[in-house]
């Protein structure tokens, strides 16, 4: 309990730093929101309109930065990450809240399913070294060397198109309204196997091969040729003694791997132009939309910091030699 | 021991190679050894001459590249028929395994698994064997072992990493006798132990042996140890038992130049003094054995013969004696017949 919370004050910490950091450095970039949202108004702005939008971004030039960075916090404790420029006058935070459930539906369901496939593959494959499992590996080695881009876009070249059953870009078919109905919810699935396909196939092999690796150098501890010896069937000594031991490394990886979910699909969510917030990040850059930059910032520095916790604790619950004893 | 002696556990011809083909060496050569019902049989030799290779495959747990390349091991249940454990099939080696013959480890501080409580691990041998006994009489049974090998019961519940060595060991032993085994093989069950716990453990097994009453195939390099504590002791060099008789014959009238050469390497508790000395040369390398006799490079006595002939095991001439057995070309060492 007391390793936990001296974690917990850990995190507290960082992230703290991290969005002092993110406060300071749209401040420290040179121009600001401000100057290019004027240049897309093109000179149509009044002066007070001008300086009211330096207070609504909170870039008061009159405040001091101490006072603009006590109201950061504020506002970040209230939700309010700003206004978007790209969508003006949207709220960041309502652009984040639509965004996100498309990431975390897309990559966090085929994150999971990847290291799930693969984790039990590597453990096949390192239990039956020799067999033809091993043919498996520079397969999918191959299929992930591919970079990913290209493997999208093959995807979509060659599978997507206007008379084929997968759509070539969205999360959904343009004319629905997004809600809970069959349909909607069929649409929403057919448009995500593509990118869900690609992001399984590109991803599987890392696990297989750090799972395969782990399970040989487990297969030959001592305590593996104990169990075989007490003459325990060879289902249990495969997974109770020799991949419960080999997926610690594995375990770990897989929690940093589900902070990388929110920033890594930036390439995924480009290529099928998927409405979640790899997408938003995309078009916050190409229109300079700095608070929504920093919005999408705040949630990935976040979601890698929860991530990080979430390993402490399986790690915790699975290794017993990590908890302390009383 | 004395008496009629039943063999509980036969190796005939035992072969072990490691690798196939061109590239294979043997470790194991035409070992046979018997194992008597309620003996401590000893197995000693240098590192390298295959005895730890010889107690793997025995129980068929040889790690690839090893191959069993010949030979049978009978065992035989008391009161029913006895059988080859080399010809039985996965599931009836799987219920022979450590409800027969069980096994100790040399590593004491890496046989049990570190992600499991100890009580865990000597549960579920319980239940693949037993699977009929409901789980209050298995921890029973569990909690009566770790008692007789000195581990109180509160420390069922720890992990491995909260024990020390002595303590790991002390269960490995428990969990070897849990099914109650008629062989139990030790493989340098003390050697990453110090010296107190060492005899610790020793006292503590001979004690549980007259209780239980299981044969022990003791493996070690330790030949002082063999002395004190097995009723037969069995020598191996490069492969090849080299030299078989009872613990005192062996300790007073060694046969074989290379056992009289580990006798003289450690010193006697009491009785005069005697020099030291060991061996000079290095144990053979199994890529290139010598001709003939493996050890004659290093035998003092070594003549014409031992480089081109490879003695065979079996009763010396000059000491008639149907207990003890020699592999040497020396004059009185030849097997009669």
């Amino acid at each position: 309990m007391k390793f936990l919370l001296q974690r917990i004050a850990f995190y507290l910490f960082t992230a703290w730093a991290a969005i002092t950091i993110n406060f300071f450095i749209p401040r420290l970039i040179p121009g600001d929101p401000v100057t290019s949202l004027i240049n897309k108004f093109q000179g149509q702005m009044s002066t007070e309109a001008i300086q009211s939008l330096y207070v609504l971004f909170g870039l008061d030039k009159n405040a001091s930065m101490w006072s603009q960075y006590i109201d950061y916090w504020g506002q970040i404790f209230h939700g309010n990450l700003g206004l978007s420029f790209t969508f003006f006058p949207t709220p960041v935070s309502d652009i984040l809240k639509q965004s996100l459930p498309w990431t975390i539906a897309l990559v966090g369901i085929t994150t999971f399913a990847s290291f799930m496939i693969g984790t039990a593959l590597g453990v096949l494959a390192g239990w039956r070294r020799g067999s033809w499992l091993d043919g498996l590996l520079p397969v999918t080695t191959f299929l992930s060397s591919i970079p990913y881009f290209w493997l999208g876009l093959l995807a979509i070249t060659f599978l997507a198109g206007t008379d084929s059953f997968f759509p070539s870009s969205g999360g959904y078919e343009p004319g629905l309204v997004p809600s809970w109905n069959g349909e909607f919810i069929g649409s929403a699935i057919q448009h995500s196997l593509l990118p869900a396909i690609t992001i399984l196939i590109s991803s599987v092999s890392g696990w297989i091969l750090s799972m395969r690796n782990m399970m040989v150098t487990v297969a030959s501890e001592d305590y593996i040729t104990v169990a075989h010896a007490k003459g325990l069937p060879e289902r249990r000594v495969m997974v109770s003694y020799a991949a419960r031991n080999a997926l610690l490394p594995n375990v770990s990886g897989f929690a940093l791997s589900l902070g990388f979910i929110v920033g890594g699909t930036l390439l995924v969510e480009i290529v099928f132009s998927y409405p979640g917030i790899g997408y938003n990040l995309f078009q916050a850059v190409g229109a300079k939309d700095y608070p929504l930059m920093q919005g999408v910032f705040l949630v990935i520095t976040m979601s890698v910091l929860i991530a990080n916790l979430v390993a402490d604790v399986a790690y915790l619950l699975l290794d017993p030699r990590t908890r302390k004893e009383g | 021991m004395t008496g009629l002696k039943s063999p509980v556990l036969e190796i005939k011809d035992f072969n072990v190679d490691y690798g196939l083909g061109d590239q294979s060496v043997q470790a194991v050569r035409d070992v046979t050894l018997t194992l008597h019902r309620g003996e401590v049989l000893g197995l000693a030799g240098e590192s390298g001459s295959g005895k730890s290779t010889l107690a793997y495959g025995i129980t068929r747990l040889l790690p690839p590249p090893g191959v069993i390349s010949g030979g049978s091991v009978i065992y035989h249940p008391p009161g029913e028929d006895p059988y080859d454990v080399m010809a039985l099939s996965n599931s009836e080696l799987r219920k022979f395994r450590w409800a027969e013959t069980s096994i100790v480890f040399q590593g004491a501080m890496n046989s049990l698994n570190p992600v499991h409580k100890v009580s865990t691990q000597m549960l579920d041998v319980i239940k693949a064997h037993e699977p009929q006994l409901s789980a209050e009489a298995r921890l029973a049974r569990a909690h009566e072992m770790l008692k007789l090998v000195g581990i109180s019961a509160d420390r069922m519940d720890a992990y491995p990493h909260q024990l020390s060595g002595g303590m790991r060991q002390r269960v490995m032993i428990g969990m070897a006798l849990v099914l109650e085994p008629q062989v139990v093989i030790m493989d340098e069950p003390t050697t990453a132990l110090d010296v107190v716990m060492q005899r610790q453990i020793l006292a503590q097994l001979v004690e549980l042996r007259e209780r239980l009453d299981f044969s022990v195939l003791f493996i070690t390099h330790d030949l002082s140890l063999l002395v004190e504590f097995s009723d037969r002791i069995a020598i191996m060099y490069g492969g090849r038992i080299v030299e078989e008789a009872k613990s005192a014959d062996l300790y007073k009238d060694s046969l074989h130049p290379y056992s009289e050469g580990l006798l003289k390497s450690f010193p006697a508790l009491r009785g005069p003094r005697k020099e030291l000395a060991g061996i000079p040369g290095s144990p053979p390398d199994l890529r290139g054995m010598p001709s003939g006799c493996a050890f004659h490079p290093r035998c003092p006595h070594a003549f014409d013969r031992c480089s081109t002939e490879i003695p065979v095991l079996g009763i010396p001439e000059a000491r008639n004696d149907p207990n003890r057995q020699v592999a040497c070309w020396l004059p009185g060492r030849v097997p009669v017949g």
